[in-house]
């Protein structure tokens, strides 16, 4: 007799200014019957076991320094943690009627999940300049042995992916506030 | 007792942050303001668990409500003078935008 699957492990590459993605993701599988049991290496990694298709709400929440209160709060209110790290929460929780549940009322607070990202690119950026000014009279051709070459290539890429980040997250920002009036 | 621009900035308020202030007259902790919130309006606003620690901490943080007690990682909250006054002054704001809409509209008051 065949063996029915019954986990399933699978990759999702999300950003942190567009988590709308990974939830209408996570949603579908739920539907297809596949139970998110936890997320873990950086949240890019989800582990699903098989199940009943419900219908399933996932939010993500980017809720900067929490106190213990803030579990309690959502687990009181019928949400379970599916997944943590760096600063990220992903909400679950199961519903019947045509309302879909939300851990959000208004935009505001879309805004301040984004702000708060982009608060932490802006310090990762600013934490630079130190840096930078130290260094302002040093020439390219100084990195001459490999190891520094492959730490140039592997510093330059790593700041263009955050000013492309901030970049980014600012739209998202732009595009919520639009979406006030 | 002068109230400080932040906690002026309360005034207009959001239904939630009214709603909510309104709860904490009497203690309760987070859940217990969704329940209380969700009953008073006969189920129409559902306070999001997010939404609702946002507030709470950035109320506390302005002092506008207090930490009365804490249980089982359960904050139990309770409105101060100043939230009082700040409720106040929504409510007296909210009376004239009633009282306008009903005048302009004939409704009897």
């Amino acid at each position: 007799m065949k063996k029915e699957r019954n986990t399933l492990i699978r990759w999702f590459c999300w950003w942190g200014w567009d988590p709308d993605k990974v939830e209408a993701w996570l949603e579908a599988m739920a539907a297809e019957g596949w139970r998110l049991v936890k997320a873990d290496r950086l949240l890019l990694r989800f582990h699903f076991r098989r199940d009943e298709p419900k219908k399933v709400r996932i939010c993500t929440d980017y809720p900067g320094n929490v106190t213990p209160e803030y579990r309690t709060l959502f687990e009181d209110a019928g949400w379970e943690l599916v997944g943590e790290g760096m600063g990220w929460y992903i909400w679950r929780t199961e519903y019947s009627g045509a309302e879909r549940p939300e851990i959000f009322n208004g935009v505001d607070e879309l805004i301040e999940r984004s702000q708060r990202l982009l608060l932490l690119f802006v310090t990762v950026l600013l934490g630079q300049l130190p840096f930078w000014i130290l260094n302002a009279n040093r020439r390219l051709i100084e990195f001459t042995t490999t190891a520094s070459k492959v730490f140039l290539v592997f510093y330059v890429v790593l700041i263009l992916v955050i000013v492309f980040a901030a970049v980014a997250t600012s739209s998202q920002i732009v595009r919520l506030k639009a979406r006030k009036r | 007792m002068k109230l400080t621009n932040a906690q002026l900035a309360y005034v207009p308020m959001s239904e939630t942050a009214y709603y909510i202030l309104l709860s904490l007259i009497e203690p309760r902790h987070g859940y217990g303001i969704m329940q209380h919130v969700e009953a008073l309006t006969n189920g129409r606003l559902r306070l999001g668990p997010g939404t609702l620690y946002g507030s709470l901490s950035r109320m506390e943080r302005d002092g506008l409500i207090d930490v009365v007690a804490e249980e089982e990682r359960r904050k139990i909250y309770q409105i101060n003078e100043v939230g009082m006054r700040v409720l106040q002054m929504e409510l007296s704001r909210l009376k004239e935008l009633y009282t306008n809409g009903a005048v302009a509209l004939g409704v009897q008051l």
